[in-house]
């Protein structure tokens, strides 16, 4: 029998398995020890698994590694995806065959220039720095450099200082198979009078970082992309959105994404926020809105309406970034979850940057606030995902909270809970109790009344998932409920006797009964959901139940996930 | 519309076309052919290996076919190995090796991919005497080229 692992093709594919460490993006680091192994099996082996050890090249991991320069001098040339991020004088690449560049310092000008001339076939290109103050080459290299690619699927400009849009658009225009474009920190980009522009027919996706009113004018970029589907765009004050819109609504039929390029640290800054205005002008230019991401300061109404008057059908995914939230800020999220019937994705995230950072002590969202988003019921029903990284229901155990003891009594009593007269003590039914301060929907499917009879528990009401602290026993209950029934109650009769101590463990057990697990960024033991947030977060999930789809729901600190 | 398909050793297996036609090389046989009933010849695979072939074949009849694109990422691919697929190569490494063979020449790329995944999860860890040995494979460097390649490469050791 032929050996497989005599086979080149065979080899390379197997190599190939071994050589990536699994990453999300395109920065895929090479994990070298087994490569490493396999080309000292034999000739083959070496001949055919030597290229794919330096098929991604990253000069700051090099510098890390300790690659020797003379051996890897002459095994560039096997380099496909080059980041080139260092000052100081480094390996140099040999390569004529890269598919990927990234020229990340200015001290490396003349290897970009060299790189860029003898790589005609480059797919993706990201220069940045070319043109800094002190280590500016001849504008006209980097323009001719420039001018060698035709074949750039992926471009993206940073630091270019005192140039001319047009010089951009001769770029784009030379690399008909352009699909992606970004500037980022262009300064003082003049813009002339352009007449009849070649038209950007492949472009689809365009990224505007530069701050607007450096780059008076840059927004005529949009008029020149028949295709565009995304826009990427510096959503500050200074943004023109009058123009930006209207350059959208004559010239791009098919854009579907307007995304702010900041982050939620971003949105910080109040110079880093879409106006109202802005907001309302920008969302009705597109047809169609599918993706909307931007910073403002908070949700309104009239926004709100501009928003879903057009584009409630249409819309999958929605992100805000807000500065502060009130109850208009979530009767407004409510009124997307409940008019936007394709939606997939939801964030509202608030400016303080992390996404789960078990940050208590952070000014978080009001819970009272947020329970307006559970007014009108939700018809998302492909909604997957849900972020409210300004509500942070937990807390630390130690924080002021009376000492309740097991049962909601004070822990000075020390009552056995398998004391009959506890028992007792504990009748009731939460149909008599939810009348006073709870806010609990009575007529949920969950609500059932509840006795404690000398704290057993009846064996055929024992669910596979029910904990041994917890004694509940119903007699007269005449269907039997099912485990996750049997485990709400037990969040309600908790919730009711306001104990720190138990109620988060009995929610996070009602959770599982409904698929659901409970992740935290802190020791579960250590924590305790805060009073304000108990109901909020039984409503929640209770209307989290019901969508078929959903999978995750993020907030501060905390994180649910479905589990089956 | 049923297909059949004959081994080296002259066993028939009829299979539906649509299953059959997880195969790029049968499926162009077929194309080429035309509507017929007799059966395609694979005179390099063995009834035991297309016993197995046809097996992975019938599993994931309904799998989206996927297209080979030329600029593919390599470094996109996953090296997760589903748990049916695993149990699937749970086999002795002749057979392993026999069905990487026959993925290759019938270009089934899902049923090679698992192959090679199989293969490179053996390699992992191992120093190159260990892979030798494990795959059967004669060393033919010089003591110096030897000497010549682990210098080059002592920087990629424990990365």
């Amino acid at each position: 029998m032929l050996h497989p692992l005599a086979l080149p093709e065979i080899i390379e594919k197997v190599g190939s398995f071994l050589a990536w460490r699994h990453a999300p993006d395109i920065t895929a680091i090479v994990k070298p020890s087994d490569l490493a192994s396999c080309v000292r099996v034999n000739r083959i082996w070496h001949q055919t698994l030597t290229p794919l050890i330096w098929t991604v090249f990253r000069d700051d991991v090099a510098a890390e590694w300790g690659i020797p320069a003379d051996s890897a001098a002459s095994l560039t040339k096997h380099v496909r995806f080059a980041y080139l991020s260092q000052g100081s004088q480094l390996i140099p690449i040999h390569s004529t065959k890269l598919r990927h560049l990234t020229l990340g310092h200015q001290d490396r000008m003349w290897d970009a220039l060299n790189l860029v001339c003898t790589n005609k076939q480059l797919a993706r290109l990201e220069w940045l720095a070319p043109f800094s103050s002190t280590h500016s080459p001849d504008k006209n290299l980097v323009r001719f450099a420039l001018s060698t690619v035709t074949s750039l699927t992926s471009l993206a400009l940073d630091c270019w200082r005192n140039s001319f849009l047009d010089d951009v658009i001769a770029i784009a225009q030379s690399n008909p198979d352009l699909q992606s474009l970004a500037l980022g920190s262009l300064i003082n980009l003049k813009v002339q009078h352009i007449t009849n522009p070649q038209l950007l027919f492949n472009l689809t996706e365009l990224r505007l970082e530069s701050h607007w009113g450096l780059n008076t004018g840059i927004e005529f970029l949009v008029r020149l992309c028949p295709r565009l589907s995304t826009l990427w765009f510096r959503a500050d004050s200074t943004c023109p959105y009058s123009a930006l819109a209207l350059n959208l609504a004559e010239c791009c039929p098919v854009v579907a994404s307007l995304k702010c390029v900041e982050g939620a640290k971003d949105a910080q800054s109040r110079n880093v926020m879409c106006t109202n205005d802005g907001v309302m002008c920008l969302v009705q230019a597109p047809h169609f809105l599918i993706h909307l991401e931007i910073p403002v300061k908070h949700l309104t109404y009239d926004m709100c309406d501009a928003l879903l008057d057009q584009h409630a059908s249409s819309l999958k995914s929605i992100r805000f970034y807000i500065q502060s939230a009130d109850e208009e800020d979530f009767f407004c999220v409510n009124e997307i979850l409940s008019r936007c019937l394709n939606l997939t994705s939801f964030a509202l995230n608030d400016s303080d940057g992390d996404d789960c950072g078990m940050d208590i002590w952070k000014q978080a969202w009001r819970a009272e606030d947020i329970c307006s988003m559970l007014v009108i019921p939700w018809n998302c029903s492909k909604l997957k995902t849900l972020q409210l990284t300004g509500a942070s229901p937990m807390c630390y155990l130690e924080d002021d909270y009376p000492d309740e003891g097991y049962f909601g009594f004070d822990s000075s009593d020390e009552k056995d809970e398998h004391d009959a007269s506890d028992g007792q003590d504990h009748q009731g039914s939460i149909s008599e109790i939810t009348t006073q301060d709870m806010d609990v929907d009575t007529d949920s499917q969950w609500t059932f009344d509840i006795v404690m009879e000398n704290g057993e528990l009846k064996d055929d009401q024992k669910g596979s998932i029910m904990s041994d602290k917890y004694k509940v026993y119903d007699p007269f209950m005449d269907i039997d409920p099912t485990p996750s029934e049997l485990a709400f109650d037990i969040v309600l009769q908790l919730l009711e006797t306001d104990s720190k101590h138990m109620f988060l463990g009995a929610f996070s057990d009602w959770l599982e009964c409904l698929g659901w697990s409970l992740q935290t960024d802190v020791e579960m033991c250590e924590l305790a959901i805060k009073k304000d947030h108990k109901h909020l977060l039984i409503e929640l999930f209770e209307c989290v139940a019901t969508m078929p789809v959903m999978d995750q729901i993020v907030m501060g600190g905390v994180k649910v996930v479905k589990t089956c | 519309m049923p297909v059949t398909l004959t081994s080296l050793d002259d066993v028939k297996f009829t299979v539906d076309k649509e299953v059959a036609e997880r195969s790029i090389l049968i499926k162009n046989m077929i194309e080429d052919v035309g509507e017929s009933d007799s059966p395609i010849p694979l005179p390099n695979v063995s009834s035991a290996v297309l016993k197995k072939v046809i097996e992975y074949c019938e599993h994931h009849r309904n799998d989206p076919v996927q297209v080979q694109d030329e600029t593919d990422d390599p470094r996109k691919r996953s090296n997760d190995i589903e748990e049916w697929d695993m149990k699937f190569m749970t086999v002795d490494q002749e057979m392993l090796f026999e069905i990487i063979l026959a993925a290759n020449y019938l270009d089934i790329k899902p049923l090679l991919d698992v192959g090679c995944k199989t293969v490179a999860n053996i390699i992992k860890g191992k120093t190159p005497e260990e892979i030798r040995k494990v795959f059967n494979i004669v060393n033919d460097f010089t003591p110096e080229e030897e000497a010549q390649i682990k210098k080059e490469n002592e920087w990629a050791e424990d990365r």
